[in-house]
């Protein structure tokens, strides 16, 4: 699995998280990369400063969560602020 | 050795004359002022400081840490690596519970929330880090250590401002005293280099104000002082109880014999002219220690650059000595690493004792015709020291004495 987002996602888990880019894969949970709830509210954080993403928090809190759920989930998060923003113009 | 005796048998230092206590030892016998310009402090009235000198906090940590905590508690863990080490411990195999952690802190993460600040100022709450209060309380300093290094003892953050390390020294030698530990991982750090900082101190007019030449801006007891410069750091030192030491074999690196602690009850930010809250630290420093003026060989002192501290420290060790011992002024080196100050200076008394040796003051070339000490200054001295002081005094009024012994 490796997608523009997926990728943009293994940067910010490595360099802002300090994730070991060897354990980031498409079916590690938040769990297994060890990511406490901080940390994944940290990296929410990140992305809606990064990406303009409103992210639902109890969402990110979810453990068991794997990685390539997350990124498919924050694809379609962007796909849906493409399509909002050509629905205003 | 008294049996209320503490040994230390551990330093660890990051300051801006070097990382690791032999860089720091080094840069502060070489007598070479640090403070330069700082890109970050662009455009206020005091645009310089003493930095560390190519700190990697990612390199040394790793940012799986690195990325939760502030700069204060990233040189404080480097520190208090390095001075667990030094003292031949490993925290894979100690008992935790009997260790403890006391580390002085004056303004918490003031880079972080500087930052988050600016956020909170645009109106962009939901980008503000939910970090920003971890990182930035200034006892999560001493809570990652305890969670590095397993230390599961007594754990806590002393604030004294300037004085606040040399307050947790003291803290963590009372500690030992009462049988709470037999170890404490001790000491001071503070990263104080930010705008809000810089803008604050040089408003109320302590900092100097040099800034055609900010190497000579740190001239502790110099008749051209005019205020102290701002450094960051950390300094700390690994305390445990005599016999604990002397259980396990450790190398004793000097004996931690007094402290004494005492407020000036006279101005918020000005020393008492009349030094009575130092005069009465210093005695009780001095009677804890069971020693006389006497056997002092040396004063680290205070020595800020600041007009009054310099004068009413001069006017105090005159009082109290008659003929003081040689002195000398690290912050003329590094500045004023505040809350990190105490124990860097402690840390350096004892490496002082170790070695028989007084680095210099530098900037001093012409002493205050008002302050009559003997300043160590251009090189470092060689000097026979049986026992040295280390003075710290805090806006507040706080004043903190300690008195190390050679090993």
């Amino acid at each position: 699995m490796s997608t523009a987002t997926y990728d943009m996602l293994v940067t910010k888990m490595t360099e802002n998280l300090g994730v070991d880019a060897s354990r980031v894969r498409p079916d590690a949970t938040f769990a297994d990369l060890e990511l406490d709830s901080l940390a994944a509210l940290e990296l929410g954080v990140i992305l809606e400063e990064d990406l303009g993403l409103t992210f639902d928090l109890d969402e990110l809190r979810r453990e068991e969560m794997t990685f390539g759920q997350f990124s498919a989930h924050v694809e379609r998060l962007l796909a849906e602020k493409r399509s909002a923003a050509v629905d205003a113009v | 050795m008294s049996a209320s005796d503490v040994a230390v048998t551990g330093l660890g230092l990051v300051t801006p004359a070097g990382l690791g206590v032999a860089a720091t030892w080094e840069g502060l016998c070489a007598g070479v002022p640090t403070a330069e310009t700082d890109p970050k402090l662009s455009g206020l009235p005091v645009d310089f400081s003493c930095r560390l000198p190519g700190f990697d906090p990612v390199a040394e940590l790793g940012r799986r840490l690195t990325w939760r905590i502030d700069l204060f508690t990233e040189m404080a863990l480097v520190a208090a690596r390095e001075a667990v080490a030094d003292a031949g411990l490993d925290p894979g195999t100690w008992d935790g519970a009997r260790v403890g952690v006391v580390i002085g802190n004056g303004s918490g993460g003031n880079v972080s929330l500087e930052a988050e600040y600016g956020k909170l100022r645009d109106n962009r709450i939901s980008a503000i880090s939910p970090l920003t209060i971890p990182r930035s309380v200034p006892n999560m300093v001493a809570g990652e250590i305890a969670i590095d290094m397993q230390a599961l003892g007594p754990n806590l953050v002393t604030a004294t401002a300037c004085a606040s390390g040399a307050t947790a020294l003291g803290t963590a030698r009372d500690l030992l005293r009462l049988n709470a530990c037999d170890i404490v991982i001790a000491g001071g750090s503070e990263s104080v280099c930010s705008r809000i900082a810089s803008a604050g101190f040089s408003q109320a007019g302590a900092l100097s104000s040099r800034t055609h030449d900010p190497a000579g801006s740190s001239r502790p007891f110099d008749a051209e002082r005019d205020g102290f410069v701002l450094g960051e750091g950390a300094g700390i030192l690994v305390l445990e109880r005599a016999e604990h030491a002397r259980a396990r074999g450790a190398r004793v690196q000097a004996h931690f014999s007094g402290y004494g602690a005492t407020a000036d009850g006279h101005h918020p930010t000005a020393p008492d002219p009349a030094g009575g809250g130092v005069r009465r630290a210093i005695s009780a420093a001095l009677a804890d220690a069971g020693l006389g003026v006497a056997d002092i060989d040396h004063v680290n002192a205070h020595g800020t650059s600041t007009e009054k501290n310099d004068l009413a420290e001069g006017r105090v060790l005159r009082t109290v000595f008659g003929s003081p011992p040689p002195v000398t002024a690290n912050k003329s080196i590094i500045g004023h690493c505040i809350g990190a100050a105490g124990a860097i200076e402690a840390a350096v008394t004892v490496l002082t004792l170790r070695h028989q040796l007084i680095p210099p003051t530098a900037n001093l070339h012409r002493l205050d015709p008002e302050i009559d000490l003997d300043v160590v200054t251009k090189t470092a001295r060689p000097h026979r020291m049986r026992a040295a002081l280390s003075n710290s005094f805090a806006f507040g009024g706080q004043n903190a004495v300690l008195v190390f012994k050679a090993a």
